[in-house]
């Protein structure tokens, strides 16, 4: 599903120039639930935006679904990530505005999801994350553990094929952050493919295959033997 | 995804009040000047236009002179028949003539002799009478609606017999009244045929200027053919030596008057600049729309960058934030029509224009609106939608990067733009009010203040009265006083051509007019009652006609002056005499206009008193000039006015345009000053936490106000460098814009 080849991303300011990854040689199947660890700053929010198709490598090849797209314009880009990736963000941007059930209809609006399959495929994913009950609720009224599953159910709405989540539980508490985490094991076996950043080795322990970073390098990969279920 | 982004934008809108509130009123305010300016300019530019056959009629002018001979009309027509449907004269009678039907006599002043095709040529619905032979014969008049209401009340005016000039006139017609947007006025038309009864041969007359022609002309003429033609008609008919005549478009008439004109005109310039004054006041009230969404755009920041991650493209992101603009400046438009509709009757009324919104006579004046609403808040909205769909998700959705600095340059460019713009607008309207106080305060060439007009009614007593009173200093009297129009006689000079009868402007006095106003005499002296020659043979004139007829030395050169002959059939000398002195130009019409040639004579041909009194206590002596005249007049009404006021009004067009300048330019100010308190309201929100920590590190509440007011100070310093010195040069530059404009509406 992912390979990259000798990826490197550089970013240049008008004083220093930061390598945030060099050589990154990475393969990632599709049903896998992959976790990047490594101190702060050593390129693991990078890798996952340019795995997201969030942002371009500076060098190297990066293959998604069979397409190579580091040269792949924002318009080409965008219209790849629709519907085939899921986003989870530590942060949850919800769009305060929006009610939960619109936050989760914002992904099939930009696919053109006619609004009775909208709705079938919205009151599911919110049913699948217990969120139903708060579907008229705005992102403020919720808890956080509440908005993370809103965040979630945005991400699985459309049926992407692969997840990449942004440390989903770094401003949870333990119990909410158990509850996401196990949201997460549940859709990887359900088939999805996840790719998560986490400083937390506890949430680490649900991936089956540990990335660690170190300053821009892959230091090294680790298969888990006894993750959670 | 379209109630989406209703919804959201909706949201949004009720989320930060202070910023809906700050662009909707900005917006409301500028569109509701542009739509009353609107208003405003489309009734100037509609003058005539009501006439179906508007593209085709033409004034005949001679070189810029709109009075014209009245013999070129019948002889055109019958020599070049295929050149004119129709060629119709106006001779609107120049002082109020007495109408009498029974018991009812009022003076009027809207009396025209005209031809009968007046019906054909102009559109002038007729209420009663048949249109083709309501003037037909000699002694018929047709009457307007109100004048039919005021006259005849509920009877029918049809039948009836009106005098006029001694004359029984039956009414054949009533027409519907003259639009205000007509550069005519008339309520009673009568057929030229019976001006023959009155003047006879002179209506054969190519020298007598005085009559106002206009032609339909057939679509397949060229107004030049015509203009050959007419000139060729000169050649055949008469010796006298005319400019090349022209044909004036009748739409062309309101805003390019021409000498010796009777038409109701307007001024293109005071269109033309107001007109731009509006659409400023607009931009500046875009550009706080633009302002205010980019740096609010902060706010937006997380969305745009949700939005790009789930796939939105940016152009779907511009639709979005456009569409929100628009919205905005619908609501901003239910701001203004609603503004409107209060101050319309204001302003209708100060500007005697009968203005409304066409709200029933088509949907495309609410189109019209929409279509404004669409361009402003596309032109408001376009900037902050390329701005905050360009921003890149993974940034945007960083919480660290702040936004609101970005594009920080280009806000403060804008606000000091719309500072800029304003004090320009300061600096135009001060000249506009330096300028009419100019004319207000220059020397007219003479006093008019202190000086009251009355009737002169038993002149002779009543003056003996008047210089009987303590506060009366000076008295005489004249037939017209300035600020009137002074009407043109032929003259002729011993060194014209025997066939050449040029006309000047004349005013008919008696001894002490010159002294009374406080003229200055350039040469020789003024009339002298001890002198019996002067009221019989001498003649005054003013500067400019003894420039206009080459004397050097103007004192006893001989010069007759003509009037109508007794029975009103051509023109004959009435006085033949010498120039005994010379007057220095004074300003008897308007400083609008150049002063014209005049001759001044003495005859007991008066209609007003003219009456200087000293400065103290003029109430007191008033009330006794009154009681002078009532016991000398009795039963006749004591009128008067001060002829200082009387001249200060001719420049009510001015004053107006003054006002509405100072009006609109406060305006302008006002949604500058909205945009900059909003944004120094949202900067001032977004710095709390700089203030928070300033203020823990020791910083005193006055440190605090200069830190945030500090920017605001610098913008408007800023502005005033730009604009004050450059200010001066803004007036007459969009003058010389309106000038080329109107060429090119010609």
């Amino acid at each position: 599903m992912i390979k990259t080849k000798n990826l490197k991303k550089v970013y240049t300011t008008e004083e220093v120039e930061t390598t945030a990854l060099s050589n990154v040689n990475l393969e990632i199947n599709e049903g896998e639930f992959v976790a990047i660890m490594g101190p702060s700053g050593c390129g693991k929010s990078t890798l996952l935006n340019i795995m997201g198709l969030l942002d371009n490598p500076s060098d190297g090849e990066y293959h998604f679904l069979g397409h190579e797209i580091s040269t792949h314009s924002e318009r080409e880009r965008a219209q790849l990530r629709k519907g085939n990736i899921g986003f989870i963000f530590q942060s949850f941007n919800l769009i305060d505005e929006l009610t939960v059930f619109e936050n989760v209809e914002l992904p099939l609006l930009y696919l053109g999801v006619d609004s009775a399959e909208r709705k079938e495929k919205i009151e599911t994913a919110l049913d699948r994350m217990g969120m139903m009950h708060r579907r008229n609720h705005f992102p403020q009224q919720l808890s956080g553990g509440q908005q993370q599953r809103v965040a979630i159910a945005r991400a699985v709405v459309a049926n992407a094929k692969l997840i990449l989540a942004d440390e989903p539980t770094g401003n949870l508490d333990s119990d909410h952050g158990d509850e996401v985490m196990k949201l997460l094991a549940e859709l990887n076996e359900a088939g999805t493919t996840i790719v998560m950043v986490t400083h937390s080795p506890h949430d680490a322990d649900y991936a089956r295959r540990v990335i660690h970073l170190f300053d821009g390098h892959v230091v090294t990969e680790n298969m888990q033997e006894g993750f959670h279920v | 995804m379209f109630k989406n982004y209703l919804k959201i934008a909706f949201r949004h809108l009720v989320k930060n009040k202070s910023y809906t509130f700050i662009n909707t009123l900005g917006l409301g305010v500028g569109l509701a000047a542009c739509i009353i300016i609107g208003l405003w300019v489309n009734y100037e530019l509609s003058y005539d236009d009501y006439h179906k056959n508007s593209e085709q009629i033409y004034r005949v002018l001679n070189g810029d002179v709109a009075a014209i001979p009245p013999t070129l009309a019948p002889t055109f027509k019958s020599d070049y028949p295929d050149l004119a449907k129709d060629v119709v004269r106006f001779w609107p009678i120049k002082s109020p003539s007495d109408i009498v039907y029974k018991d009812k006599r009022f003076a009027e002043q809207n009396i025209t002799f005209t031809d009968p095709g007046i019906f054909d040529v102009f559109t002038h619905p007729m209420i009663l009478g048949d249109k083709e032979t309501a003037l037909s014969s000699s002694h018929r008049i047709v009457i307007s609606e109100s004048m039919a209401e005021k006259y005849f009340g509920e009877e029918t005016p049809l039948g009836k017999t009106i005098t006029m000039w001694g004359q029984n006139l039956e009414v054949t017609g009533v027409f519907e009244d003259v639009p205000l947007n007509s550069h005519h006025r008339y309520d009673f038309l009568v057929p030229i045929e019976l001006l023959h009864t009155f003047m006879g041969n002179m209506m054969e007359n190519w020298t007598w200027a005085g009559f106002y022609t206009y032609m339909l002309l057939p679509e397949n003429v060229q107004p030049i053919q015509v203009e050959t033609a007419i000139a060729s008609t000169y050649d055949k008919y008469t010796e006298e030596e005319f400019p090349a005549p022209q044909l004036q478009p009748l739409n062309d008439i309101y805003f390019g008057s021409a000498e010796k004109d009777i038409a109701i005109t307007g001024n293109f310039n005071y269109v033309f600049i107001l007109a731009s004054i509006a659409i400023i006041v607009l931009i500046v009230a875009c550009v706080n729309f633009m302002n205010l969404s980019t740096a609010y755009s902060t706010m937006r920041k997380k969305e745009v960058g949700m939005r790009k991650t789930l796939g939105a493209q940016r152009n779907q992101l511009i639709g979005q934030f456009l569409g929100e603009a628009i919205l905005l400046s619908l609501m901003g438009l239910s701001v203004a029509l609603i503004l409107v509709e209060i101050s319309l009757p204001f302003f209708s009324n100060f500007t005697g224009n009968p203005l409304a919104i066409p709200y029933e006579s088509n949907w495309g004046t609410i189109l019209g609106f929409v279509g404004l609403a669409l361009f402003v808040g596309t032109f408001s909205g376009s900037y902050p939608a390329f701005f905050l769909s360009g921003f890149r998700p993974i940034h945007a959705l960083k919480e660290t990067t702040r936004t609101a600095s970005s594009g920080g340059g280009l806000r403060k460019g804008l606000v000091v733009f719309q500072f800029v713009v304003s004090i320009f607008l300061i600096v135009a309207a001060l000249t506009v009010y330096s300028q009419l106080n100019f004319m207000q305060e220059k020397d007219l060439g003479f006093s008019d203040e202190q000086v009251i007009i009355t009737g002169a009614e038993n002149y002779q007593a009543f003056k003996g009265e008047l210089e009987k009173t303590p506060g009366v200093q000076k008295v005489s009297a004249a037939q017209s006083v300035p600020g009137q129009r002074f009407p043109f006689y032929p003259i002729r000079t011993a060194d014209m051509a025997p066939d050449s009868l040029p006309t000047m402007r004349t005013l008919r006095v008696n001894p002490g007019f010159i002294e009374t106003l406080g003229m200055e005499m350039t040469m020789g002296r003024s009339f002298d009652e001890e002198i019996p020659t002067d009221a019989t043979q001498s003649f005054v004139i003013n500067q400019a006609a003894a420039n206009y007829l080459g004397w050097n030395d103007p004192i006893g050169q001989e010069l007759s002056w003509y009037d109508f002959s007794e029975d009103g059939s051509s023109f004959e000398v009435a006085k033949q005499g010498e120039v005994i002195g010379v007057v220095d130009d004074f300003n008897y019409a308007s400083l609008h206009n150049p002063v014209e040639p005049l001759i001044i004579h003495v005859s007991q041909d008066i209609n007003m008193a003219v009456i200087k009194l000293h400065s103290e206590d003029t109430g007191k002596t008033i009330a006794q000039i009154k009681e002078s005249w009532n016991s000398i007049s009795p039963g006749s009404y004591f009128w008067h006015y001060f002829l200082d006021d009387e001249l200060d009004r001719q420049y009510g067009a001015e004053q107006k345009l003054g006002q509405l300048f100072g009006g609109l330019t406060l305006l302008a100010l006002f949604i500058a000053c909205l945009g900059l308190f909003g944004l120094t309201a949202f900067s001032t929100q977004q710095r709390t936490k700089e203030i928070g920590i300033r203020k823990v590190m020791g910083a005193g509440v006055q440190q605090i106000v200069v830190l945030l007011n500090t920017e605001v100070v610098k913008m408007v310093t800023l502005s005033l460098i730009i604009a004050i010195p450059n200010g001066w040069q803004i007036l007459p530059t969009a003058l010389k814009l309106a000038s080329v404009f109107l060429q090119w509406r010609a």
